[in-house]
């Protein structure tokens, strides 16, 4: 499914990504951890697109096509879905009509046929249940004085509806209460089946109690120190991360 | 070349309604011609009118006869119509009033509206009171030019205690042959109490050469509320300048929506009088430029009387070579104490080569006032733009969202949705793959 090598990335000829490997394979769930500032906003961004990223070195390689060379909307269309970790308010932008241009560009770039506003409304009906949102969001502009839990839904009500076949989480758990902590797990678990991935980038084990991950890594430094299975999370939790760069700078 | 247009100008000053005959109108007229001459037309040695070169319309040589060929009038009418709009209509061709495509019957008690050559043959003591009341003319050449030719126009009374609540929009439109020049004077009196909504929409033929120099003046007497809107939808080569004057007695509540869109070259000003106590206005504006476009817009509130308040909000979007200016002066005099007033404007540059010149300006010579004003110039948000392309929105798509939602802010401030909905179609029209963001409007 993604397959990054050897990723180097500078931001305002600052080095973020320094050598970052990564492989994501159909139907797994990678979790990404790491201290504050390592580069796991970055790594996000880079494979949603964001401009102003310097790719040096390296590549990604998507569904055996060159990531890099799609603009975003393409990424988007191709099924790659960014839940960003600071949502972004957009005044005068209707949130459930960008959702159905949004799909209706997803399933023409498929070839299939674009949803009416009565197939729309049911599928809207039927996620938005999913993510138990609040309708009335739905006509607000988007994420236009939402609450930081509101915003976090509204970004699982978007993935439930377009349905990537990859997403990156970036922190959607941070600023949840434990109730919304599961409806963004279960949100994601509804998500998942073979043909799809998600990569987590979180700070909490918590959330990885819900969303069981097959990989664990650790991300410092702009790179990828350590991986392992769920204990990883666990013993990440209780050491914290010194050791885990420690034993790497030994190495 | 100043002074030869004016001579151009003034030459043709022949014939005109109630010459010679109506004694006080021909004094205004000479006064007007006087003040022309001695201070021409505007140049850019004059700070007001630093941005703006208006040589162009001057050297022109328009002319204010009736083009032979008027054929495209009901087009251009029927796309300057607002749709399932109930509306008394007057409408003006060239400048002048076309009974044929006019519709304002059963008015009631205390409203009437006539064409201004009619009002003149009619010789009306309101009209001498209050026609070209602040000396308008002495303003700038324009104005003078205005008042010089004063011809035809739309005159708007309504009583005192008269609620008239179907608005009168007042159709301009432009067509026939190049060169020509439409000379408009409108003149709106609401009486004590009364209150009254007036659509101005100026429209004219692409491609055609001509000048719209109009003059709207406004008196609001105590406890009036008008609600003005103009739509400037000009043809692609018209050159337009506009101004309004409004005086506001007190109590009196005055709404301005001004949306400009079309034209090669615009100018309006704005100068709003707060005369009475408690009197307030709310100003609201949008400009768009676009190609070539030169816009530029010039408000002055002046708050002469204690208590008074205005808010004024006026937002620009520029593209392509586009020029903008937008000068917003707000003057607070001595007396006026207790004044509030507000002032922003915020600009949108969609490409690097376009420009905006923007200068909110403030003199206070009273102590006890709460103002503010600001201005910004910026251009659409990448953060906003990324956001949009992660859920699948083409990147032109994006910012012409985006674009649109900056300037509906100002749109959706105008309580006819027969008229929101009309500007959000011209302006989504000038945008690119206007036909994906429609969607997003219902
Ligand atoms: N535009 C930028 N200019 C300069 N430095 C930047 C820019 N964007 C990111 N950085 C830097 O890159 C580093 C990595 O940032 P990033 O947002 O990827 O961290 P993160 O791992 O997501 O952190 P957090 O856990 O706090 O979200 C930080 O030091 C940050 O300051
Ligand atoms: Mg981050």
């Amino acid at each position: 499914m993604l397959s990054i090598k050897n990723l180097h990335v500078n931001v305002d000829n600052k080095k973020i990504l320094t050598g970052l490997n990564l492989d994501v394979k159909a139907g797994e769930v990678h979790a990404i951890m790491g201290p504050n500032g390592s580069g796991k906003s970055t790594l996000a961004n880079v494979l949603a697109g964001r401009d102003g990223y310097e790719i040096i070195e390296g590549s990604i390689e998507y569904k055996g096509k060159d990531l890099i060379s799609l603009s975003p909307e393409e990424r988007a269309c191709e099924g790659v879905f960014l839940a960003f970790q600071y949502p972004v308010e957009i005044p005068g932008v209707n949130n459930v009509y960008l959702l159905k241009a949004g799909i209706n560009a997803v399933r023409k770039h498929k070839g299939l046929p674009e949803l009416d506003a009565v197939e729309f409304l049911s599928l809207v009906k039927d996620k938005i249940k999913l993510v138990e949102m609040k309708e009335d969001l739905l006509n607000r502009a988007v994420n236009e004085g939402f609450s930081g839990g509101e915003k976090k839904r509204n970004e699982i009500f978007q993935m439930a509806v377009l349905e990537p076949t990859l997403a990156i989480l970036d922190e959607t758990d941070s600023g949840l209460d434990i109730d919304a902590l599961k409806i963004v797990a279960n949100g994601v678990n509804n998500l998942m089946n073979e043909e799809r991935s998600i990569i987590l980038v979180t700070h909490y084990q918590r959330l990885l109690n819900y969303i069981v991950p097959h990989h664990v890594h650790v991300l410092s430094g702009g790179k990828i120190l350590k991986s392992g299975d769920k204990e990883l999370a666990m013993e990440l939790e209780e050491r914290g991360y010194d050791w885990v760069i420690q034993e790497s700078n030994a190495a | 070349m100043s002074n030869e247009a004016v001579e151009h100008f003034l030459s043709q000053a022949t014939d005109l309604p109630g010459m010679n005959d109506v004694a006080w109108l021909d004094e205004h007229r000479k006064a007007a011609t006087h003040s022309l001459s001695t201070m021409g037309f505007p140049t850019r040695r004059v700070e007001e009118w630093k941005y703006t070169d208006v040589s162009a319309i001057l050297n022109k040589k328009f002319s204010l006869s009736i083009p032979e060929q008027q054929e495209d009038v009901e087009t251009i009418l029927s796309s300057a119509k607002i749709s399932d709009l109930d509306c008394h209509q007057l409408v003006f061709v060239n400048g002048h009033f076309s009974e044929t495509h006019s519709c304002t019957d059963e008015l009631p008690d205390g409203v009437n509206i006539v064409n201004l050559k009619e009002a003149i043959s009619k010789s009306d003591n309101d009209l001498e009171e209050y026609l070209n009341k602040h000396h308008h003319h002495e303003k700038n050449g324009f104005v003078a030019l205005n008042t010089s030719l004063i011809a035809d126009g739309a005159v708007i009374w309504i009583d005192k205690n008269v609620e008239f609540t179907k608005p009168v929009n007042l159709i301009f439109v432009s067509t026939g042959s190049n060169n020509t020049a439409s000379n408009i004077r409108n003149l709106i009196v609401a009486g004590i109490n009364s209150r009254v909504d007036v659509i101005e929409t100026y429209a004219g033929v692409d491609n055609l050469d001509y000048f719209t120099n109009t003059v709207t003046e406004i008196h609001l007497e105590d406890g009036a509320k008008v609600n003005h809107y103009k739509i400037q939808e000009e043809g692609d080569s018209g050159y337009h300048v506009g101004n309004l004057f409004v005086s506001q007695q007190k109590n009196s509540s005055f709404n301005s929506y001004q949306v400009s869109i079309g034209g090669k070259l615009v100018r309006c000003d704005l100068d709003i009088n707060l005369s009475g106590t408690n009197a307030e206005s709310t100003l609201y504006g949008l400009y768009m430029a676009q190609d070539t476009q030169h816009v530029d817009f010039h408000t002055t509130v002046n708050h002469i009387s204690p208590n008074t308040r205005s808010n004024e909000t006026y937002r620009g979007v520029l593209g392509d070579k586009s020029r903008g200016v937008f000068n917003g002066k707000i003057v607070v005099h001595k007396d006026a104490q207790k004044t509030e007033a507000h002032l922003s404007n915020a600009n949108l540059l969609l490409s690097s080569n376009a420009e905006v010149d923007t200068k909110p300006e403030l003199e206070i010579y009273a102590d006890d006032v709460k103002c503010s004003h600001g201005a910004t110039i910026g251009r659409l948000d990448d953060n906003m733009l990324f956001y949009l392309r992660t859920r699948a929105i083409e990147k032109d798509v994006a910012r012409s969202l985006l674009t649109f939602a900056f300037a509906e802010d100002v749109i959706e401030k105008i309580n006819y949705p027969q008229i929101c909905k009309r500007l959000q179609k011209k302006v989504m029209g000038k945008l690119p793959d206007s036909n994906v963001i429609e969607d997003f409007v219902q």
